[in-house]
């Protein structure tokens, strides 16, 4: 690599010890749902290109990692609706369209009940390597839709509907 | 963890600015309106259970699932 960034050194209860130029930090103002604290992230891709998934990485806890995906490689109509004012009050309005990423969920005894998490996506804007997880109150996506088998939600998985 | 019974249209006060209204109560679903301010978070429980799941799961084999979706995709 022949990057001059100054290299972040932290480690990982599943990959070990791990280095990353400081300039391919994620930021993730609002951390992900349930992990406010955490807001600095890295996507690591252990496959080396190979996968369709990667680790989206918290710096600052070893044991905090979550398996992300590119919904749109499953989910070709996968569309996301935000509104100006949603985009204002995450700092994104006037930047380049995110890229979107999924949370993916492997159940340890059942690995093909493989389920993303549709409900809440990952905006990343790639200019400036910031994350922003939000929650789609429209459109119904579930919460966890099942990328291996026939049947693909949950029943009762909950639709959205309006929070606020 | 307090029990409270309320009415449709009643209200219940979270501190001094969270409201929260019974909206309807129509068979088993309840339908709840919140007033917060912005940087009050309102998720529903089982998000935050789902993604707390998605955290805690350790390193599965991605290898035998990125050929089982692949050999699924060319169907």
């Amino acid at each position: 690599m022949t990057d001059s960034h100054p290299i972040v050194r932290f480690s990982s209860s599943r990959f070990g010890d791990i280095e990353i130029p400081e300039d391919r930090l994620i930021s993730v103002p609002d951390g992900i749902i349930g992990f406010p604290d955490f807001t600095r992230y890295a996507l690591l891709d252990p496959s080396g290109g190979q996968s369709l998934f990667l680790w989206l990485h918290s710096v600052d806890s070893p044991d905090l990692a979550f398996i992300i995906t590119d919904p749109l490689s499953f989910v070709p109509d996968y569309q996301i609706e935000t509104s100006e004012p949603d985009l204002d009050r995450l700092g994104i309005s006037g930047k380049e369209p995110p890229a979107l990423f999924v949370i993916v969920t492997v159940p340890e005894n059942d690995p093909d009940m493989i389920s993303a998490n549709l409900l809440a996506p990952l905006l990343f804007i790639e200019s400036d390597s910031t994350l922003h997880q939000i929650v789609l109150e429209k459109g119904n996506w579930p919460l966890r839709y099942h990328l291996l088998a026939e049947e693909r939600c949950d029943t009762g998985a909950g639709s959205a509907g309006e929070v606020r | 963890m307090l029990v409270l019974s309320r009415k449709k249209d009643e209200k219940l006060m979270i501190g001094e600015d969270i409201e929260v209204t019974i909206v309807e109560v129509k068979g088993e679903t309840v339908k709840i309106g919140i007033s917060a301010p912005p940087e009050v978070k309102i998720y529903r429980g089982e998000l935050l259970d789902a993604i707390h799941e998605a955290a805690r799961q350790p390193a599965p084999d991605l290898t035998e699932l990125d050929r089982k979706l692949r050999a699924k995709k060319e169907k």
